[in-house]
């Protein structure tokens, strides 16, 4: 509670600190209230503002802290990684800088809601906030696409996740998730509720774009600037997800019934739409996006097995592999070609005569997203994939592992591209954020090799 | 004002439950079918006020008014959203002198 309402007023602080005009200032405050944020995660933990006899919509519990503490160090790379966007002509640094902050208060209440209006608000908070971020590149044509498709398909998903709510509110006439999860047996048999329950899963694939509702993701990613979109891969990825786990892997895992099915064929979906597509793209960001799809599918594997904490362990592990191999590929990325967004593959040819440095961290990233032995991906697919296992998923899982064949084929090209292809590309010599690919690359290794330390650290929380 | 809920309780809740879905319907088919963006977030508007309805509705069967304080948390965010989407179409219009959404196609795969 205490680290929303620090990121509320350190928003609203850079808001007016942008008076100044200084870039760098803006900045160091912006990663000064998110390191505020998730101390305050860990010592503000008793509801200070709120006392304790009244009914708390948000609780942070051990999922929450976990997730949050996830998204809040995640974001503070991402601000690292937006210095050279935020130079850019036309961009509004401090803009940028509070919406970022905001959209992390949604985060945060995603990962921490007890109630329906506090889901509501927390998605709508994250929502609006990325609407404007993806389009802060005003002078990009592809940037106000991405923003207008994002806004569109977002206000979409949010209507069905109301209509949802306004259904499971008409058979139980409860808002609290808690409270709904023990309400009487009539009232969840009811049609009501089971279409109340399609529409807010329907919504919230939406939103974590699992397949068959993913066309919107490639688009939005595609057309947002480089940091935006390592924002949404990251952040808003395990926001989403702790949004889903927690409804449907917590509060309605006892009527699993109504929406296992769904799940499974969204998963299966997910990892086919995701690798093969892939396969086909011509351009970085757009692979990173169907990438991120296929990634989708191996996460709802959590929701489906839900054996409380051994997944849930999981889970986080998982997304903070992949947080880590995507902040690595969008630090060298941004290193080599600046803000520039419409990246081809082709263009990585030969890149590492020219920075081996920064090849061999985008090779380390995309090893690791293909899930290649002694990098975290590996350890993280297997800590997915064993209870999955154990629950008996046998087509699921055979599927889980063919796609990761089929994506290992393309994340292979880039890194071929990068070290045995002949080319001169035109790479600038910033070397800005090599500390964060080092920082990031170390972090697979070691999440690689000895997984145990990583997931001691998760579990201690 | 005790009054108004049990206006509301003449009519039989199946009947608001199908009206509710008709007017969220239009709304879904709206947002698939048309090509303007303006008229794609009217329907989206559409399908918020139906889900505004049901749960007024539900409140007052129900007798509990948290659906109600739901509905003016709806229309708050709602109007936050329109600021924003009017402002992303403005912007999109200056540039494209359109908002037809499938001329907007730089982004494909």
């Amino acid at each position: 509670m205490l680290s929303i309402t620090i990121l509320s007023v350190s928003g609203l602080v850079l808001l007016f600190v942008g008076f100044l005009n200084k870039i760098s200032l803006s900045r160091s405050l912006a990663v000064a209230g998110l390191g505020l944020a998730l101390v305050a995660l860990f010592y503000g933990n008793q509801n200070v503002l709120i006392p304790a006899d009244m009914d708390t919509q948000l609780s942070f519990d051990g999922f929450a802290l976990k997730f949050s503490a996830l998204i809040l160090v995640f974001a503070i790379f991402i601000v690292f990684l937006s210095g050279q966007f935020l130079r850019k002509e036309f961009v509004q640094s401090a803009e940028f800088l509070a919406v970022t902050t905001f959209s992390l208060v949604g985060a945060l209440m995603l990962t921490s809601f007890t109630h329906m209006i506090t889901l509501f608000v927390g998605l709508e908070t994250l929502g609006i906030s990325l609407y404007i971020l993806a389009g802060t590149d005003k002078k990009s044509n592809a940037s106000n696409e991405a923003s207008l498709k994002y806004l569109l398909m977002g206000a979409f998903a949010t209507g069905l996740i109301l209509f949802g709510m306004a259904m499971i509110y008409g058979a139980t006439g409860l808002l609290d998730f808690q409270a709904i999860a023990k309400s009487s047996k009539d009232s969840l048999d009811s049609g009501l509720f089971q279409i109340g329950v399609f529409f807010l899963l329907i919504g919230l694939l939406f939103k974590v774009s699992a397949a068959p509702f993913h066309f919107w993701s490639p688009d939005v990613y595609e057309g947002s600037p480089n940091v935006v979109m390592a924002f949404m891969a990251v952040v808003v990825k395990i926001a989403s997800f702790a949004a889903l786990f927690r409804v449907f892997g917590h509060y309605f895992s006892g009527f699993s019934f109504l929406w296992w099915d769904i799940v499974y064929y969204a998963c299966l979906a997910s990892l086919i739409a995701g690798n093969f597509l892939a396969l086909i793209q011509k351009t970085v960001k757009r692979q990173l996006a169907f990438s991120s799809i296929s990634q989708t599918g191996y996460l709802l594997f959590a929701i489906l097995v839900m054996k409380g904490n051994m997944a849930l362990d999981g889970l986080v592990f998982y997304l903070f592999v992949y947080g880590c191999s995507i902040l690595v590929a969008f630090s060298v990325i941004t290193d080599w070609f600046g803000t520039r967004s419409d990246i081809t593959l082709d263009e990585l040819k030969g890149a590492s005569k020219k920075d081996d440095f920064g090849a061999f961290a985008l090779t380390l990233a995309y090893l690791s997203m293909a899930g290649i032995p002694i990098t975290g991906g590996f350890i993280g697919k297997l800590f997915l994939f064993s209870p999955a296992m154990e629950a008996g998923l046998v087509q699921l899982l055979i599927a889980g592992i063919l796609s990761s064949v089929v994506g290992a084929a393309y994340y292979f090209r880039p890194i071929i591209h990068v070290w045995f292809s002949a080319g001169q590309p035109v790479i600038e010599k910033e070397r800005n954020h090599q500390w964060i690919a080092f920082l990031g690359g170390a972090m697979l290794l070691v999440s690689g090799l000895f997984p145990d330390t990583i997931s001691r650290l998760i579990a201690m929380m | 004002m005790n009054q108004i809920p049990e206006i509301i309780r003449v009519v039989p809740v199946n009947h608001y439950v199908l009206l509710a879905s008709v007017i969220f319907s239009i709304g879904i088919l709206g947002v698939l079918t048309r090509k303007n963006a303006i008229i794609i977030f009217m329907s989206v508007e559409l399908m918020l006020n139906a889900v505004n309805l049901l749960f007024v509705v539900f409140s007052a069967y129900k007798s509990d008014p948290a659906g109600q304080v739901f509905v003016f948390f709806i229309m708050a965010i709602a109007a936050a959203e329109v600021a924003v989407g009017l402002a992303i179409i403005v912007m999109i219009y200056r540039r494209m002198r359109t908002t037809d959404v499938s001329l907007l196609n730089s982004l494909k795969g």
